[in-house]
């Protein structure tokens, strides 16, 4: 998108003009002729910040940064497995993201095919609760784990072998790593009980002997597939089955289902044996197309059995199951002498009949005529085969003169969806039904190229071809959002405009895995231009935030990795955001180096601020003993020339199928404080129950010899040095900083199938601070209890909806809440989805008797085109009630927030 | 005193027999009187259930699933059983599964779909192959003919839920109602009679 073709959506000439004189940031965004957006969440920060996906073997790990803590409750997969959803509590800190009310981001992070995942969605329902969205592309099974700074929640997913990745990368060409496992990879492939253990490099897979008569099925070159270096695996049964009889053989190797035809195209390299057929058979299973990768058919189970041992490392989930007639005649009608061509594809769900016309059916009126011929010809230009399908099928089942064309492009649309045998019984059909029709000779040859393309082989591929890098992977997000906010403070007052923006992200990630060394880099920024005049009471003035701008050189084996630029970490000791430096170093597999420095980023609207630095370094022991890892570090950190902070930690884990526990120390060896001591733990029993722990201690805001700055009229140490020595600055930042300790314990557990209940209690207490330096105490808050009861029904009304009761009480010393939050998804088909929710809260101050009472409706609309968009229109009141002892004030808040994403 | 040692040594050898009885979950082996065919199934099959609360919220539906092998002459053939009951009172309303074709499952993360037929057709002239008698009597019964390979992976991964078609395309999602009892004689670590 260029800015010449944003420009309409902002109406007034002096955001334009502002624009121009904007940061170097949206001088790089606008190079890139993509300025993008954020929602209204986006303005003060993001639930998620950022997802990283990783795979080693068959496990892919995604770590999904909070931006802000939460604590793990409960896990349940939904929809089939294919969702996965996370409850979440967040913490007092999350209120900066959206003000505390209800709130919701999606993000499709770059390398999802790693992991089989599709997008990652968060739903905040206000403080204590909170839902995280996961859809994978196909059932997963997964273990959660969250890391000790609650700022990290890592989902490890079991991907034996049918994900795309470990498909497309062939046998002999599996990284032949000489070590034992690396640090990363070692526990999890051992969790994989049933994944055959990987052979020695050079034994490649498992080859028969026996010549093969026909040629094999050959993919065509890919970076990943070098064809030269990978034998097609050659497969034969016993020698009675090598003729195969068609009257008795039904038996067939599922070798694997995918949801992603792509996948299957080009087809694998398996040479079938003489007489056996490899063909895809696509299934609907709960609105979900499968494709399913077939070889058959085998006299019997023991034939297949022998068939399989071939294939079981390259395809560990194969089964042997049994062919439906249909689905035996229809592979048979193929002869596997091309080398290229797409697979054959059986509909298990529709013979391959040519469409009939329905004598019965009454003729279409024109008018319906050219509607449904205008739809088949706009799906078939946008590749969307069913819908064109669909359209051209209507279009032959009536009678009338349209029926020519129309089968003939049904039987185009079969032809480039792959589906070649109804591809060729439409065409043959249309030659016997219009011999006469002009277009004979067309659809003549349309046919016979159906037919030569299975006989005709290809050249055989050269071996130097596919011996190169693989392609460069672009990902790139971007969204736009309009938002406006209008408040009424007083009913006698004028209802007066506070936002009117034009929120804009980008996201952009673009990567390259080599031979020996992999390559990526991302940007992920922001830009608010705020369309309100500089004179009204909201205007705040056109904004831009980077979140991350960050370049990643490693070897391609995973020993090394360097990652420099605008990151972010919460681990190993370092305190967040930060322009710099993170290299990582695998010392032996189980032995990992973490060398980090930089400058801390204390906002993202600022450039590179190097008034404070740190460096920091971290060992990570994997395993040291059973589940358990372990991670030391020391980080350092100046300000203004003045030691900030020296620290020493450590980070202790546990993980295991059902349980995991995390601790983190970190304590200043200067100041001599322990700052932070924080345990978390999860048991999960099998009859899902889950229980939840969590202490945490620690000083707030962690101490630095920066907190000196707080309350004074000064922004730098510097200034402060001026009137203060070291040492009593020092002493002064202690005085600014407060102790704080949060006690939550949590059961989650289902009540019956599509309900789910969870219980939270948290006790937190927070202390005061003294008074010095001319800056007043601060008096202690006391301890503040709160409980949240939360009823989670799934599937209640139709599939895949979600519905949320949510009640949460709070008290303290000085206050009293109750909140009751509804929310709940509803889809409309499978793209577009309604999220109504109300909220309900009383707030009650319990020295003066005052109340806040919010009455919070809102509804969101989304929907997902076919064309990588999703367009979200979102409209909500804010009714409160304040009441004193002697008066009552009415306000009223009304948004609107639409827009778009688009992922590309 | 003797005695009440025998009595509570009688009690205590009891439990534990019948707690062997409970979970070792045997073969049971029968022939079909008119056809000679010999047949083979597992102790208990797997149960599933949905409740209705429009109906009740104390009764379900229930779907099982249980493994057969028949031997005629040593050629052997597998099949998975499927048993459709009910304790729910929908009145004039048809039973879920009436007329069901398809049952699917995800195993290990690959949809198994297996197309239905009505077990007594399934076994042609072998009347007497009725491999389960669940506590809820099956108003129903199919059949698909399997692998063992299959049957094998059934058990082992024991699917957390299944789903039930009817040709007219309306389904229905059962969830596992209990654990999945072991199918010896199919089982993973078990070699082929």
């Amino acid at each position: 998108m260029t800015m010449g073709r944003i420009s309409p959506m902002e109406p007034h000439p002096r955001v334009f003009l502002r624009r121009c004189r904007t940061s170097w940031t949206v001088s790089l965004m606008a190079a890139l002729g993509l300025v993008g957006l954020a929602p209204p969440a986006l303005t003060q920060g993001r639930f998620i910040d950022d997802v990283q996906i990783t795979r080693s073997g068959g496990v892919a790990t995604i770590d999904i940064q909070l931006g802000c803590p939460m604590r793990y409750v409960a896990d349940m997969p939904t929809d089939a497995g294919l969702l996965l959803e996370v409850r979440m509590a967040p913490f007092d800190d999350c209120r900066r993201i959206a003000g505390g009310g209800i709130a919701s981001e999606m993000l499709r992070p770059p390398n999802t095919q790693l992991a089989d995942l599709v997008e990652v969605e968060y739903e905040s329902l206000g403080i204590g609760d909170g839902t995280m969205f996961l859809r994978f592309e196909r059932p997963v099974s997964y273990r959660i784990m969250q890391l000790g700074n609650l700022r990290t929640l890592r989902i490890e997913v079991d991907l034996p072998d049918a994900s795309r990745l470990t498909e497309l990368v062939p046998d002999a060409q599996q990284p032949t790593d000489d070590r034992p496992a690396d640090a990363g990879s070692a526990p999890a492939e051992e969790r994989q009980s049933g994944q055959p253990a990987p052979e020695s490099p050079d034994a490649g897979p498992p080859v028969s002997r026996l010549p093969i008569t026909e040629a094999p099925i050959t993919e065509t070159p890919s970076a990943e597939q070098p064809p030269a270096e990978t034998p097609p695996v050659e497969l034969r049964a016993q020698t009675r089955s090598t003729a195969v009889d068609p009257s008795a053989a039904d038996y067939m190797i599922n070798l694997m289902s995918t949801r992603d035809p792509d996948v299957l195209d080009p087809p694998p390299q398996i040479a079938a044996a003489d007489g056996q057929r490899l063909y895809v058979s696509r299934i609907e299973v709960d609105g979900i197309t499968w494709h399913r990768l077939r070889l058959g058919f085998f006299r019997s189970e023991a034939d297949a059995q022998t068939a399989l041992a071939a294939l079981r490392e390259r395809y560990p989930r194969a089964w042997i199951g049994r062919a439906e007639p249909a689905e035996i005649g229809y592979a048979r009608e193929f002869e596997f002498t091309r080398k290229s061509a797409p697979l054959p594809v059986f509909s298990a769900d529709a013979p391959a009949e040519p469409t009939p016309l329905d004598t019965d059916a009454e003729p279409l009126p024109a008018t319906r005529v050219a509607e449904l011929e205008r739809l088949g010809r706009e799906a078939l230009l946008d590749q969307d085969y069913a819908a064109a399908i669909e359209a051209y099928t209507k279009l032959v089942a009536a009678p009338g003169e349209h029926r020519a064309s129309a089968r003939e492009f049904l039987g185009l649309a079969y032809e480039r969806r792959g589906d070649i045998v109804r591809a060729r019984a439409e065409y043959r059909r249309y030659l016997e039904e219009f011999a006469d029709s002009a277009d004979v000779v067309r659809v003549r040859q349309r046919l016979a190229g159906l037919e030569l393309r299975d006989v005709v082989p290809e050249a055989p591929l050269r071996a130097g071809e596919t011996e190169r890098e693989g392609p460069w992977d672009l990902n790139t997000s971007v969204a736009q959002y309009y938002r406006r906010d209008q408040n009424q403070f007083d009913p006698d007052q004028p209802e007066i405009t506070t936002l009117s923006a034009l929120f804009s992200d980008l996201d952009f990630y673009l990567g390259r895995a080599g031979r020996k060394v992999d390559f990526s880099t991302r940007i992920s920024a922001s830009y608010m231009s705020d369309l309100l005049e500089e004179d009204e009471p909201g205007a705040r003035g056109d904004r831009h935030r980077v979140s991350y701008a960050y370049a990643d050189v490693g070897a391609s084996d995973g020993r090394w990795s360097t990652r420099l630029g605008r990151q972010s970490l919460h681990t190993w000791g370092v305190l967040g955001r930060f322009d710099g430096l993170h290299f990582a170093y695998d010392l032996t597999p189980r032995k990992e180096l973490h060398v980090t420095a930089g400058y801390p980023v204390e906002s993202t609207r600022d450039s590179v601020q190097t008034d404070r630095s740190f460096y920091g370094a971290a060992i990570e022991f994997g395993e040291i003993f059973g589940d358990w890892n372990l991670a030391t570090y020391v980080n350092s950190q100046t300000i203004d020339g003045v030691d900030a902070r020296n620290a020493v930690g450590t980070e202790l884990r546990y993980f295991d199928e059902r349980r995991s526990f995390t601790s983190t120390i970190d304590y200043d060896v200067d100041f001599e404080e322990l700052n932070t001591l924080l345990m978390l733990g999860t048991w999960r029993f099998p009859n899902r129950l889950t229980l939840s722990m969590l202490y945490d201690d620690r000083l707030s805001p962690i101490l630095t010899t920066r907190n000196a700055l707080i309350g004074q009229p000064v922004s730098t140490v510097d200034e402060l040095l001026l009137v203060w020595s070291d040492e009593e600055i020092r002493q002064i930042a202690v005085d600014r900083t407060a102790q704080s300790r949060t006690v939550t314990l949590g059961i989650a557990t289902p009540l019956a199938e599509r309900l789910q209940l969870n219980l939270d209690f948290t006790r937190a207490e927070i202390s005061g601070t003294i008074e010095s330096a001319g800056v007043a105490a601060i008096p202690e808050l006391g301890a503040q209890n709160f409980a949240s009861m939360s009823l989670v029904g799934t599937g209640l009304l139709k599939g895949g909806d979600v519905n949320i009761l949510n009640f949460r009480v709070g008290e303290s010393e000085t206050f009293r809440t109750g909140i009751v939050t509804w929310d709940s998804r509803f889809p409309l088909g499978r793209r577009i989805r309604f999220n109504p929710r109300i909220r309900y809260a009383v707030w009650e101050g319990v020295a003066d008797g005052r109340q806040r009472t919010t009455v919070s409706p809102m509804l969101r609309f989304l929907m997902d085109t076919r064309n990588h968009y999703r367009v979200e229109l979102e409209v909500g009141i804010d009714r409160q009630l304040r009441t004193t002892t002697v008066d009552e004030t009415e306000a009223t808040g009304r948004f609107v927030n639409f827009g778009y994403r688009a992922n590309f | 005193m003797v005695r009440k040692r025998i009595r509570d040594g009688l009690i205590f050898c009891s439990l534990v027999l019948a707690a062997g009885c409970g979970s070792s979950g045997g073969v049971r082996e029968r022939a079909d009187a008119a056809t000679g065919l010999t047949w083979v199934a597992a102790s208990e099959p797997g149960v599933y259930a949905l409740t209705d609360p429009r109906y009740s919220r104390a009764a379900r539906d229930y779907v099982y699933i249980g493994p057969v092998e028949t031997n005629a002459q040593g050629m052997r053939q597998y099949y998975l059983w499927v048993g459709v009951g009910s304790t729910l009172d929908r009145g004039l309303l048809p039973s879920t599964g009436q007329n069901a074709s398809r049952i699917t499952m995800l195993i290990d993360g690959e949809p198994i779909v297996l197309d239905l037929m009505p077990w007594a057709q399934l076994m042609g002239g072998a009347t007497s192959i009725e491999p389960y008698d669940p506590p809820v009597r099956p108003l129903v019964e199919y059949g698909s003919r399997v692998t063992r390979d299959l049957l094998t992976r059934i058990n082992t991964h024991a699917p957390a839920a299944l789903r039930l078609a009817d040709r007219a395309g309306e389904s229905r999602q059962f969830f596992a109602w209990s654990p999945m009892p072991r199918w010896a004689g199919f089982a993973a670590d078990e070699n082929p009679r």
